[in-house]
């Protein structure tokens, strides 16, 4: 692999410029980043303490009432230097899946326990650590999923397996810090990255680990990453991001993964004016398209890892108009030969081009919002979708262009009722859902959904695909949960 | 001589018809407003506050959240949720106009625009909205005028100068003597009269003047809020990043 990727070098000029600008050039211009941003000292927390007003001031600062403590100067964490706080939840959802045939309802729930950890040993300093156990039974188990599906199935594995549970998992899900060096930050560990600012779908979060759009709302899974970011003030910023775990991988240790070429990264360059953020950056995305594991499984001495690298322009903007919210978020390939960018490739914007528009507004109690998606991994005809990019994660669509509606509406100060719907507007096929969420006490919340997918035969919500080899997949049904979450 | 006498009369009435107001409240309410904001003016500002929310106004059903804050000048403020526990870490960027949440469980900034500014700060309920938490100064924030007197009080007419504010007018009630703030009363143009601010507990910390005990109520579903200011400090060195939005951006 290595001798490949050599002879590809030696014989592209301009991949050959490329790394040495992504692997040389920026992790020089790193650490001269890194020596002019000035020593710790130079920042403006650590004079807090000695200032002559300070025992002038009223109130404890030690203590703050219920014993846990605040920062004595903004930061990622809530904790004062020298200082830890552990908290975290524990939640249950049950799920009720109602089938088409034989098996009308199929039952499940999910188990989770998360733990927070925040340090901060001195004041320039924060780490945070979130663990997770999790336990998915019956239909929300993603192995009885797709075995239910006839895809992927695992009955070989857990028959070699039996010691291993396919029930449960125990997980560092983000181990992190941030050095804070004057005008200077650098984050690293295991991190969650989540780039973009459109409600539902993000076409520049591209880097992290890819979600699937009904988990939105849960944590951000937590990616092996180097965020250095630069404030140099006058209200812009320069961030960069380099990534050490690549899309579609799983938990195999492959072969490819070390190879620096398929090393996801990111620039980006922020600044805010007139009411609005802006955003632009340039990210490579690698997605591992090869065989579970990287070897044949009807011949398992048989190395099969292949990578995909795509390289993107993105750009990102939100602000206000009026009493309404706008946001526009997009990204765009780049022409590519394999690989590799090849400005002489054939490029077609309309291939290439994934975007997310969007309006809020809020009145009161009432909020709403609609969003306009347009993805480039779709297609125009409903008789070319292909359910296996959902399936892999690869798509979160299988048409072109979408809208999504959400509206809520509070009744006192913590009732919410919300309701959302996404539509495919190619095959006008659609999946709705409704929420009712009640916090009984601060830290004890419930919530009840219902979803519940619509559209005609061959259409991507109606959900039901021919695989021409006989086999169908139904991959949508209408479902029920009930959640209980109590925070600690 | 008598002519004379009609005439400064008739000049008197005059004067008192175009500018009465200004004759029967000796100090003008921009000068009144002008004093408070320099009371409560600090370059940098920490305190820790504790919001109880009282949902259906029974002292026995409440909600309490712990908040950390900062401030900036006028216009930069940043807060910080520590309890309860479920929202622990939230955080409130708010600098000029523009408000920015981050939710710590998905890592994402949710920009606060035009009307949701009405909305409780964080989304967590009570009585206090971005608006009337938000950092800033009476006398840049408001037309003002002198509305009348309420016993020890001056009455100022406070007309918003942010055409998205929620309210169409604020009376600021001004003790006489001492400038306090005691009391806001706000208005809607739907509902007119819709909350009430009671502040007291007037404390004066490194040279600056502020209320430690803050109670909103919602007239409209008789609902209140109490805000408590446990500890403050003022005049701290904080870097500008802190307010930079797009170091929220993490």
């Amino acid at each position: 692999m290595r001798k490949k990727n050599r002879k590809v070098l030696t014989s592209h000029h301009d991949q050959g410029i490329m790394r040495l600008v992504f692997f040389y050039l920026v992790p020089f211009l790193i650490l001269v980043l890194l020596f002019l941003a000035g020593a710790p000292a130079s920042a403006s927390g650590e004079s807090l303490e000695g200032t002559s007003e300070f025992s002038e001031a009223f109130g404890e600062w030690g203590d703050f009432s219920s014993g846990s403590s605040g920062p004595s100067v903004p930061s990622e964490s809530s904790v004062q230097a020298g200082e830890t706080a552990l908290y975290g939840y524990i939640e249950t959802a049950a799920t009720a899946v109602f089938n088409e045939g034989d098996e009308k309802l199929s039952t499940g729930s999910a188990a989770r326990f998360r733990l927070k950890g925040e340090w901060r040993p001195v004041e320039l300093i924060t780490a945070r650590m979130e663990l997770l156990y999790q336990e998915q039974t019956g239909a929300v188990n993603p192995l009885v999923t797709y075995n239910s599906l006839g895809i992927n199935p695992d009955t070989m594995l857990q028959a070699e397996n039996p010691q291993d549970s396919f029930l449960e998992r125990l997980e560092i899900d983000h181990a992190w810090a941030v050095v804070n060096l004057g005008s200077f930050d650098i984050s690293f560990g295991k991190l969650p990255m989540a780039w973009g600012n459109a409600w539902l779908y993000n076409p520049t979060d591209r880097l992290g680990a890819s979600v699937s759009l009904e988990d939105r709302e849960a944590e951000t899974a937590g990616t092996a990453a180097i965020v250095p970011v630069w404030y140099p003030g006058s209200g812009w910023a320069v961030e960069g991001t380099l990534v050490f775990r690549q899309r579609g991988m799983e938990n195999s240790a492959l072969i490819g993964s070390a190879d620096p070429e398929n090393l996801p990264f990111g620039l980006k360059i922020k600044g805010y004016a007139a009411g609005f953020d802006f955003a632009l950056s340039f990210m490579r995305e690698v997605w591992y398209t090869g065989a579970p594991g990287g070897y044949l499984a009807s011949d398992p001495t048989t190395p099969a890892e292949s990578w995909e690298r795509t390289y993107f322009l993105g750009f990102d903007t939100i602000g206000s108009a009026g009493p309404a919210g706008l946001y526009l978020e997009a990204s765009v390939a780049a022409p590519q030969n394999g690989n590799s960018m090849d400005f002489s490739a054939d490029w077609n914007l309309a291939e290439v081009l994934d975007l997310s528009a969007g309006i809020e507004y809020a009145s009161g109690p009432f909020s709403l919002k609609a969003e306009y998606i347009y993805s480039s991994a779709g297609e125009d005809s409903s008789d070319d979708y292909d359910p296996g990019l959902l399936i892999s994660g690869r798509a979160f669509f299988l048409g072109r262009h979408y809208l999504f509606l959400y509206s809520s509406r509070t009744f006192g100060d913590f009732f919410e009722v919300s309701a959302a719907g996404i539509i495919n507007v190619n095959d006008w096929s659609a999946a709705l859902s409704v929420e009712a969420l009640y916090p009984f006490l601060d830290d004890f919340a419930v919530s009840a959904g219902l979803s519940c997918p619509l559209g005609p035969a061959g259409s991507e919500y109606n959900g039901r695909f021919d695989l021409g080899t006989g086999e169908k997949l139904d991959l949508m049904h209408p479902e029920i949960s009930l959640s209980l979450k109590t925070s600690f | 001589m008598n002519m004379s006498k009609q005439m400064y009369a008739a000049a008197i009435s005059i004067v008192l018809l175009l500018f009465g107001r200004g004759f029967l409240f000796a100090e003008s309410a921009d000068a009144i407003m002008a004093r408070i904001d320099a009371k409560q003016s600090a370059e940098t500002s920490q305190s820790r506050m504790i919001m109880r929310i009282y949902p259906n106004g029974y002292e026995s059903d409440v909600r309490e959240y712990h908040v950390e804050s900062f401030g900036r000048g006028e216009d930069e403020s940043y807060m910080v949720f520590v309890e309860p526990r479920s929202i622990r870490g939230l955080r409130v960027l708010e600098v000029g106009d523009d408000i920015r949440v981050y939710f710590p469980s998905t890592g994402r900034i949710r920009r606060i625009t035009g009307n949701q500014k009405s909305g409780s700060v964080g989304g967590v309920g009570g009585d206090f909205s971005y608006e009337d938490a938000g950092s800033g100064s009476y006398c840049e924030d408001y037309h003002l005028s002198m509305d009348g007197e309420d016993g020890a009080c001056w009455i100022i007419r406070g007309v918003p100068l942010d055409p998205d504010s929620t309210y169409s007018h604020v009376l600021f009630f001004v003790e006489k003597g001492t400038d306090r703030l005691v009391k806001v009363e706000y208005f809607t143009p739907e509902n007119g009269h819709t909350k009430t601010l009671n502040n007291s507990g007037f404390r004066t910390a490194q040279g600056v003047e502020m209320p430690t005990t803050m109670v909103m109520i919602n007239h409209k579903d008789s609902q209140k809020t109490i805000v408590e200011i446990t500890a403050a400090r003022y005049n701290m060195d904080i870097d500008e990043k802190y307010f930079n939005p797009n170091r929220f951006y993490r």
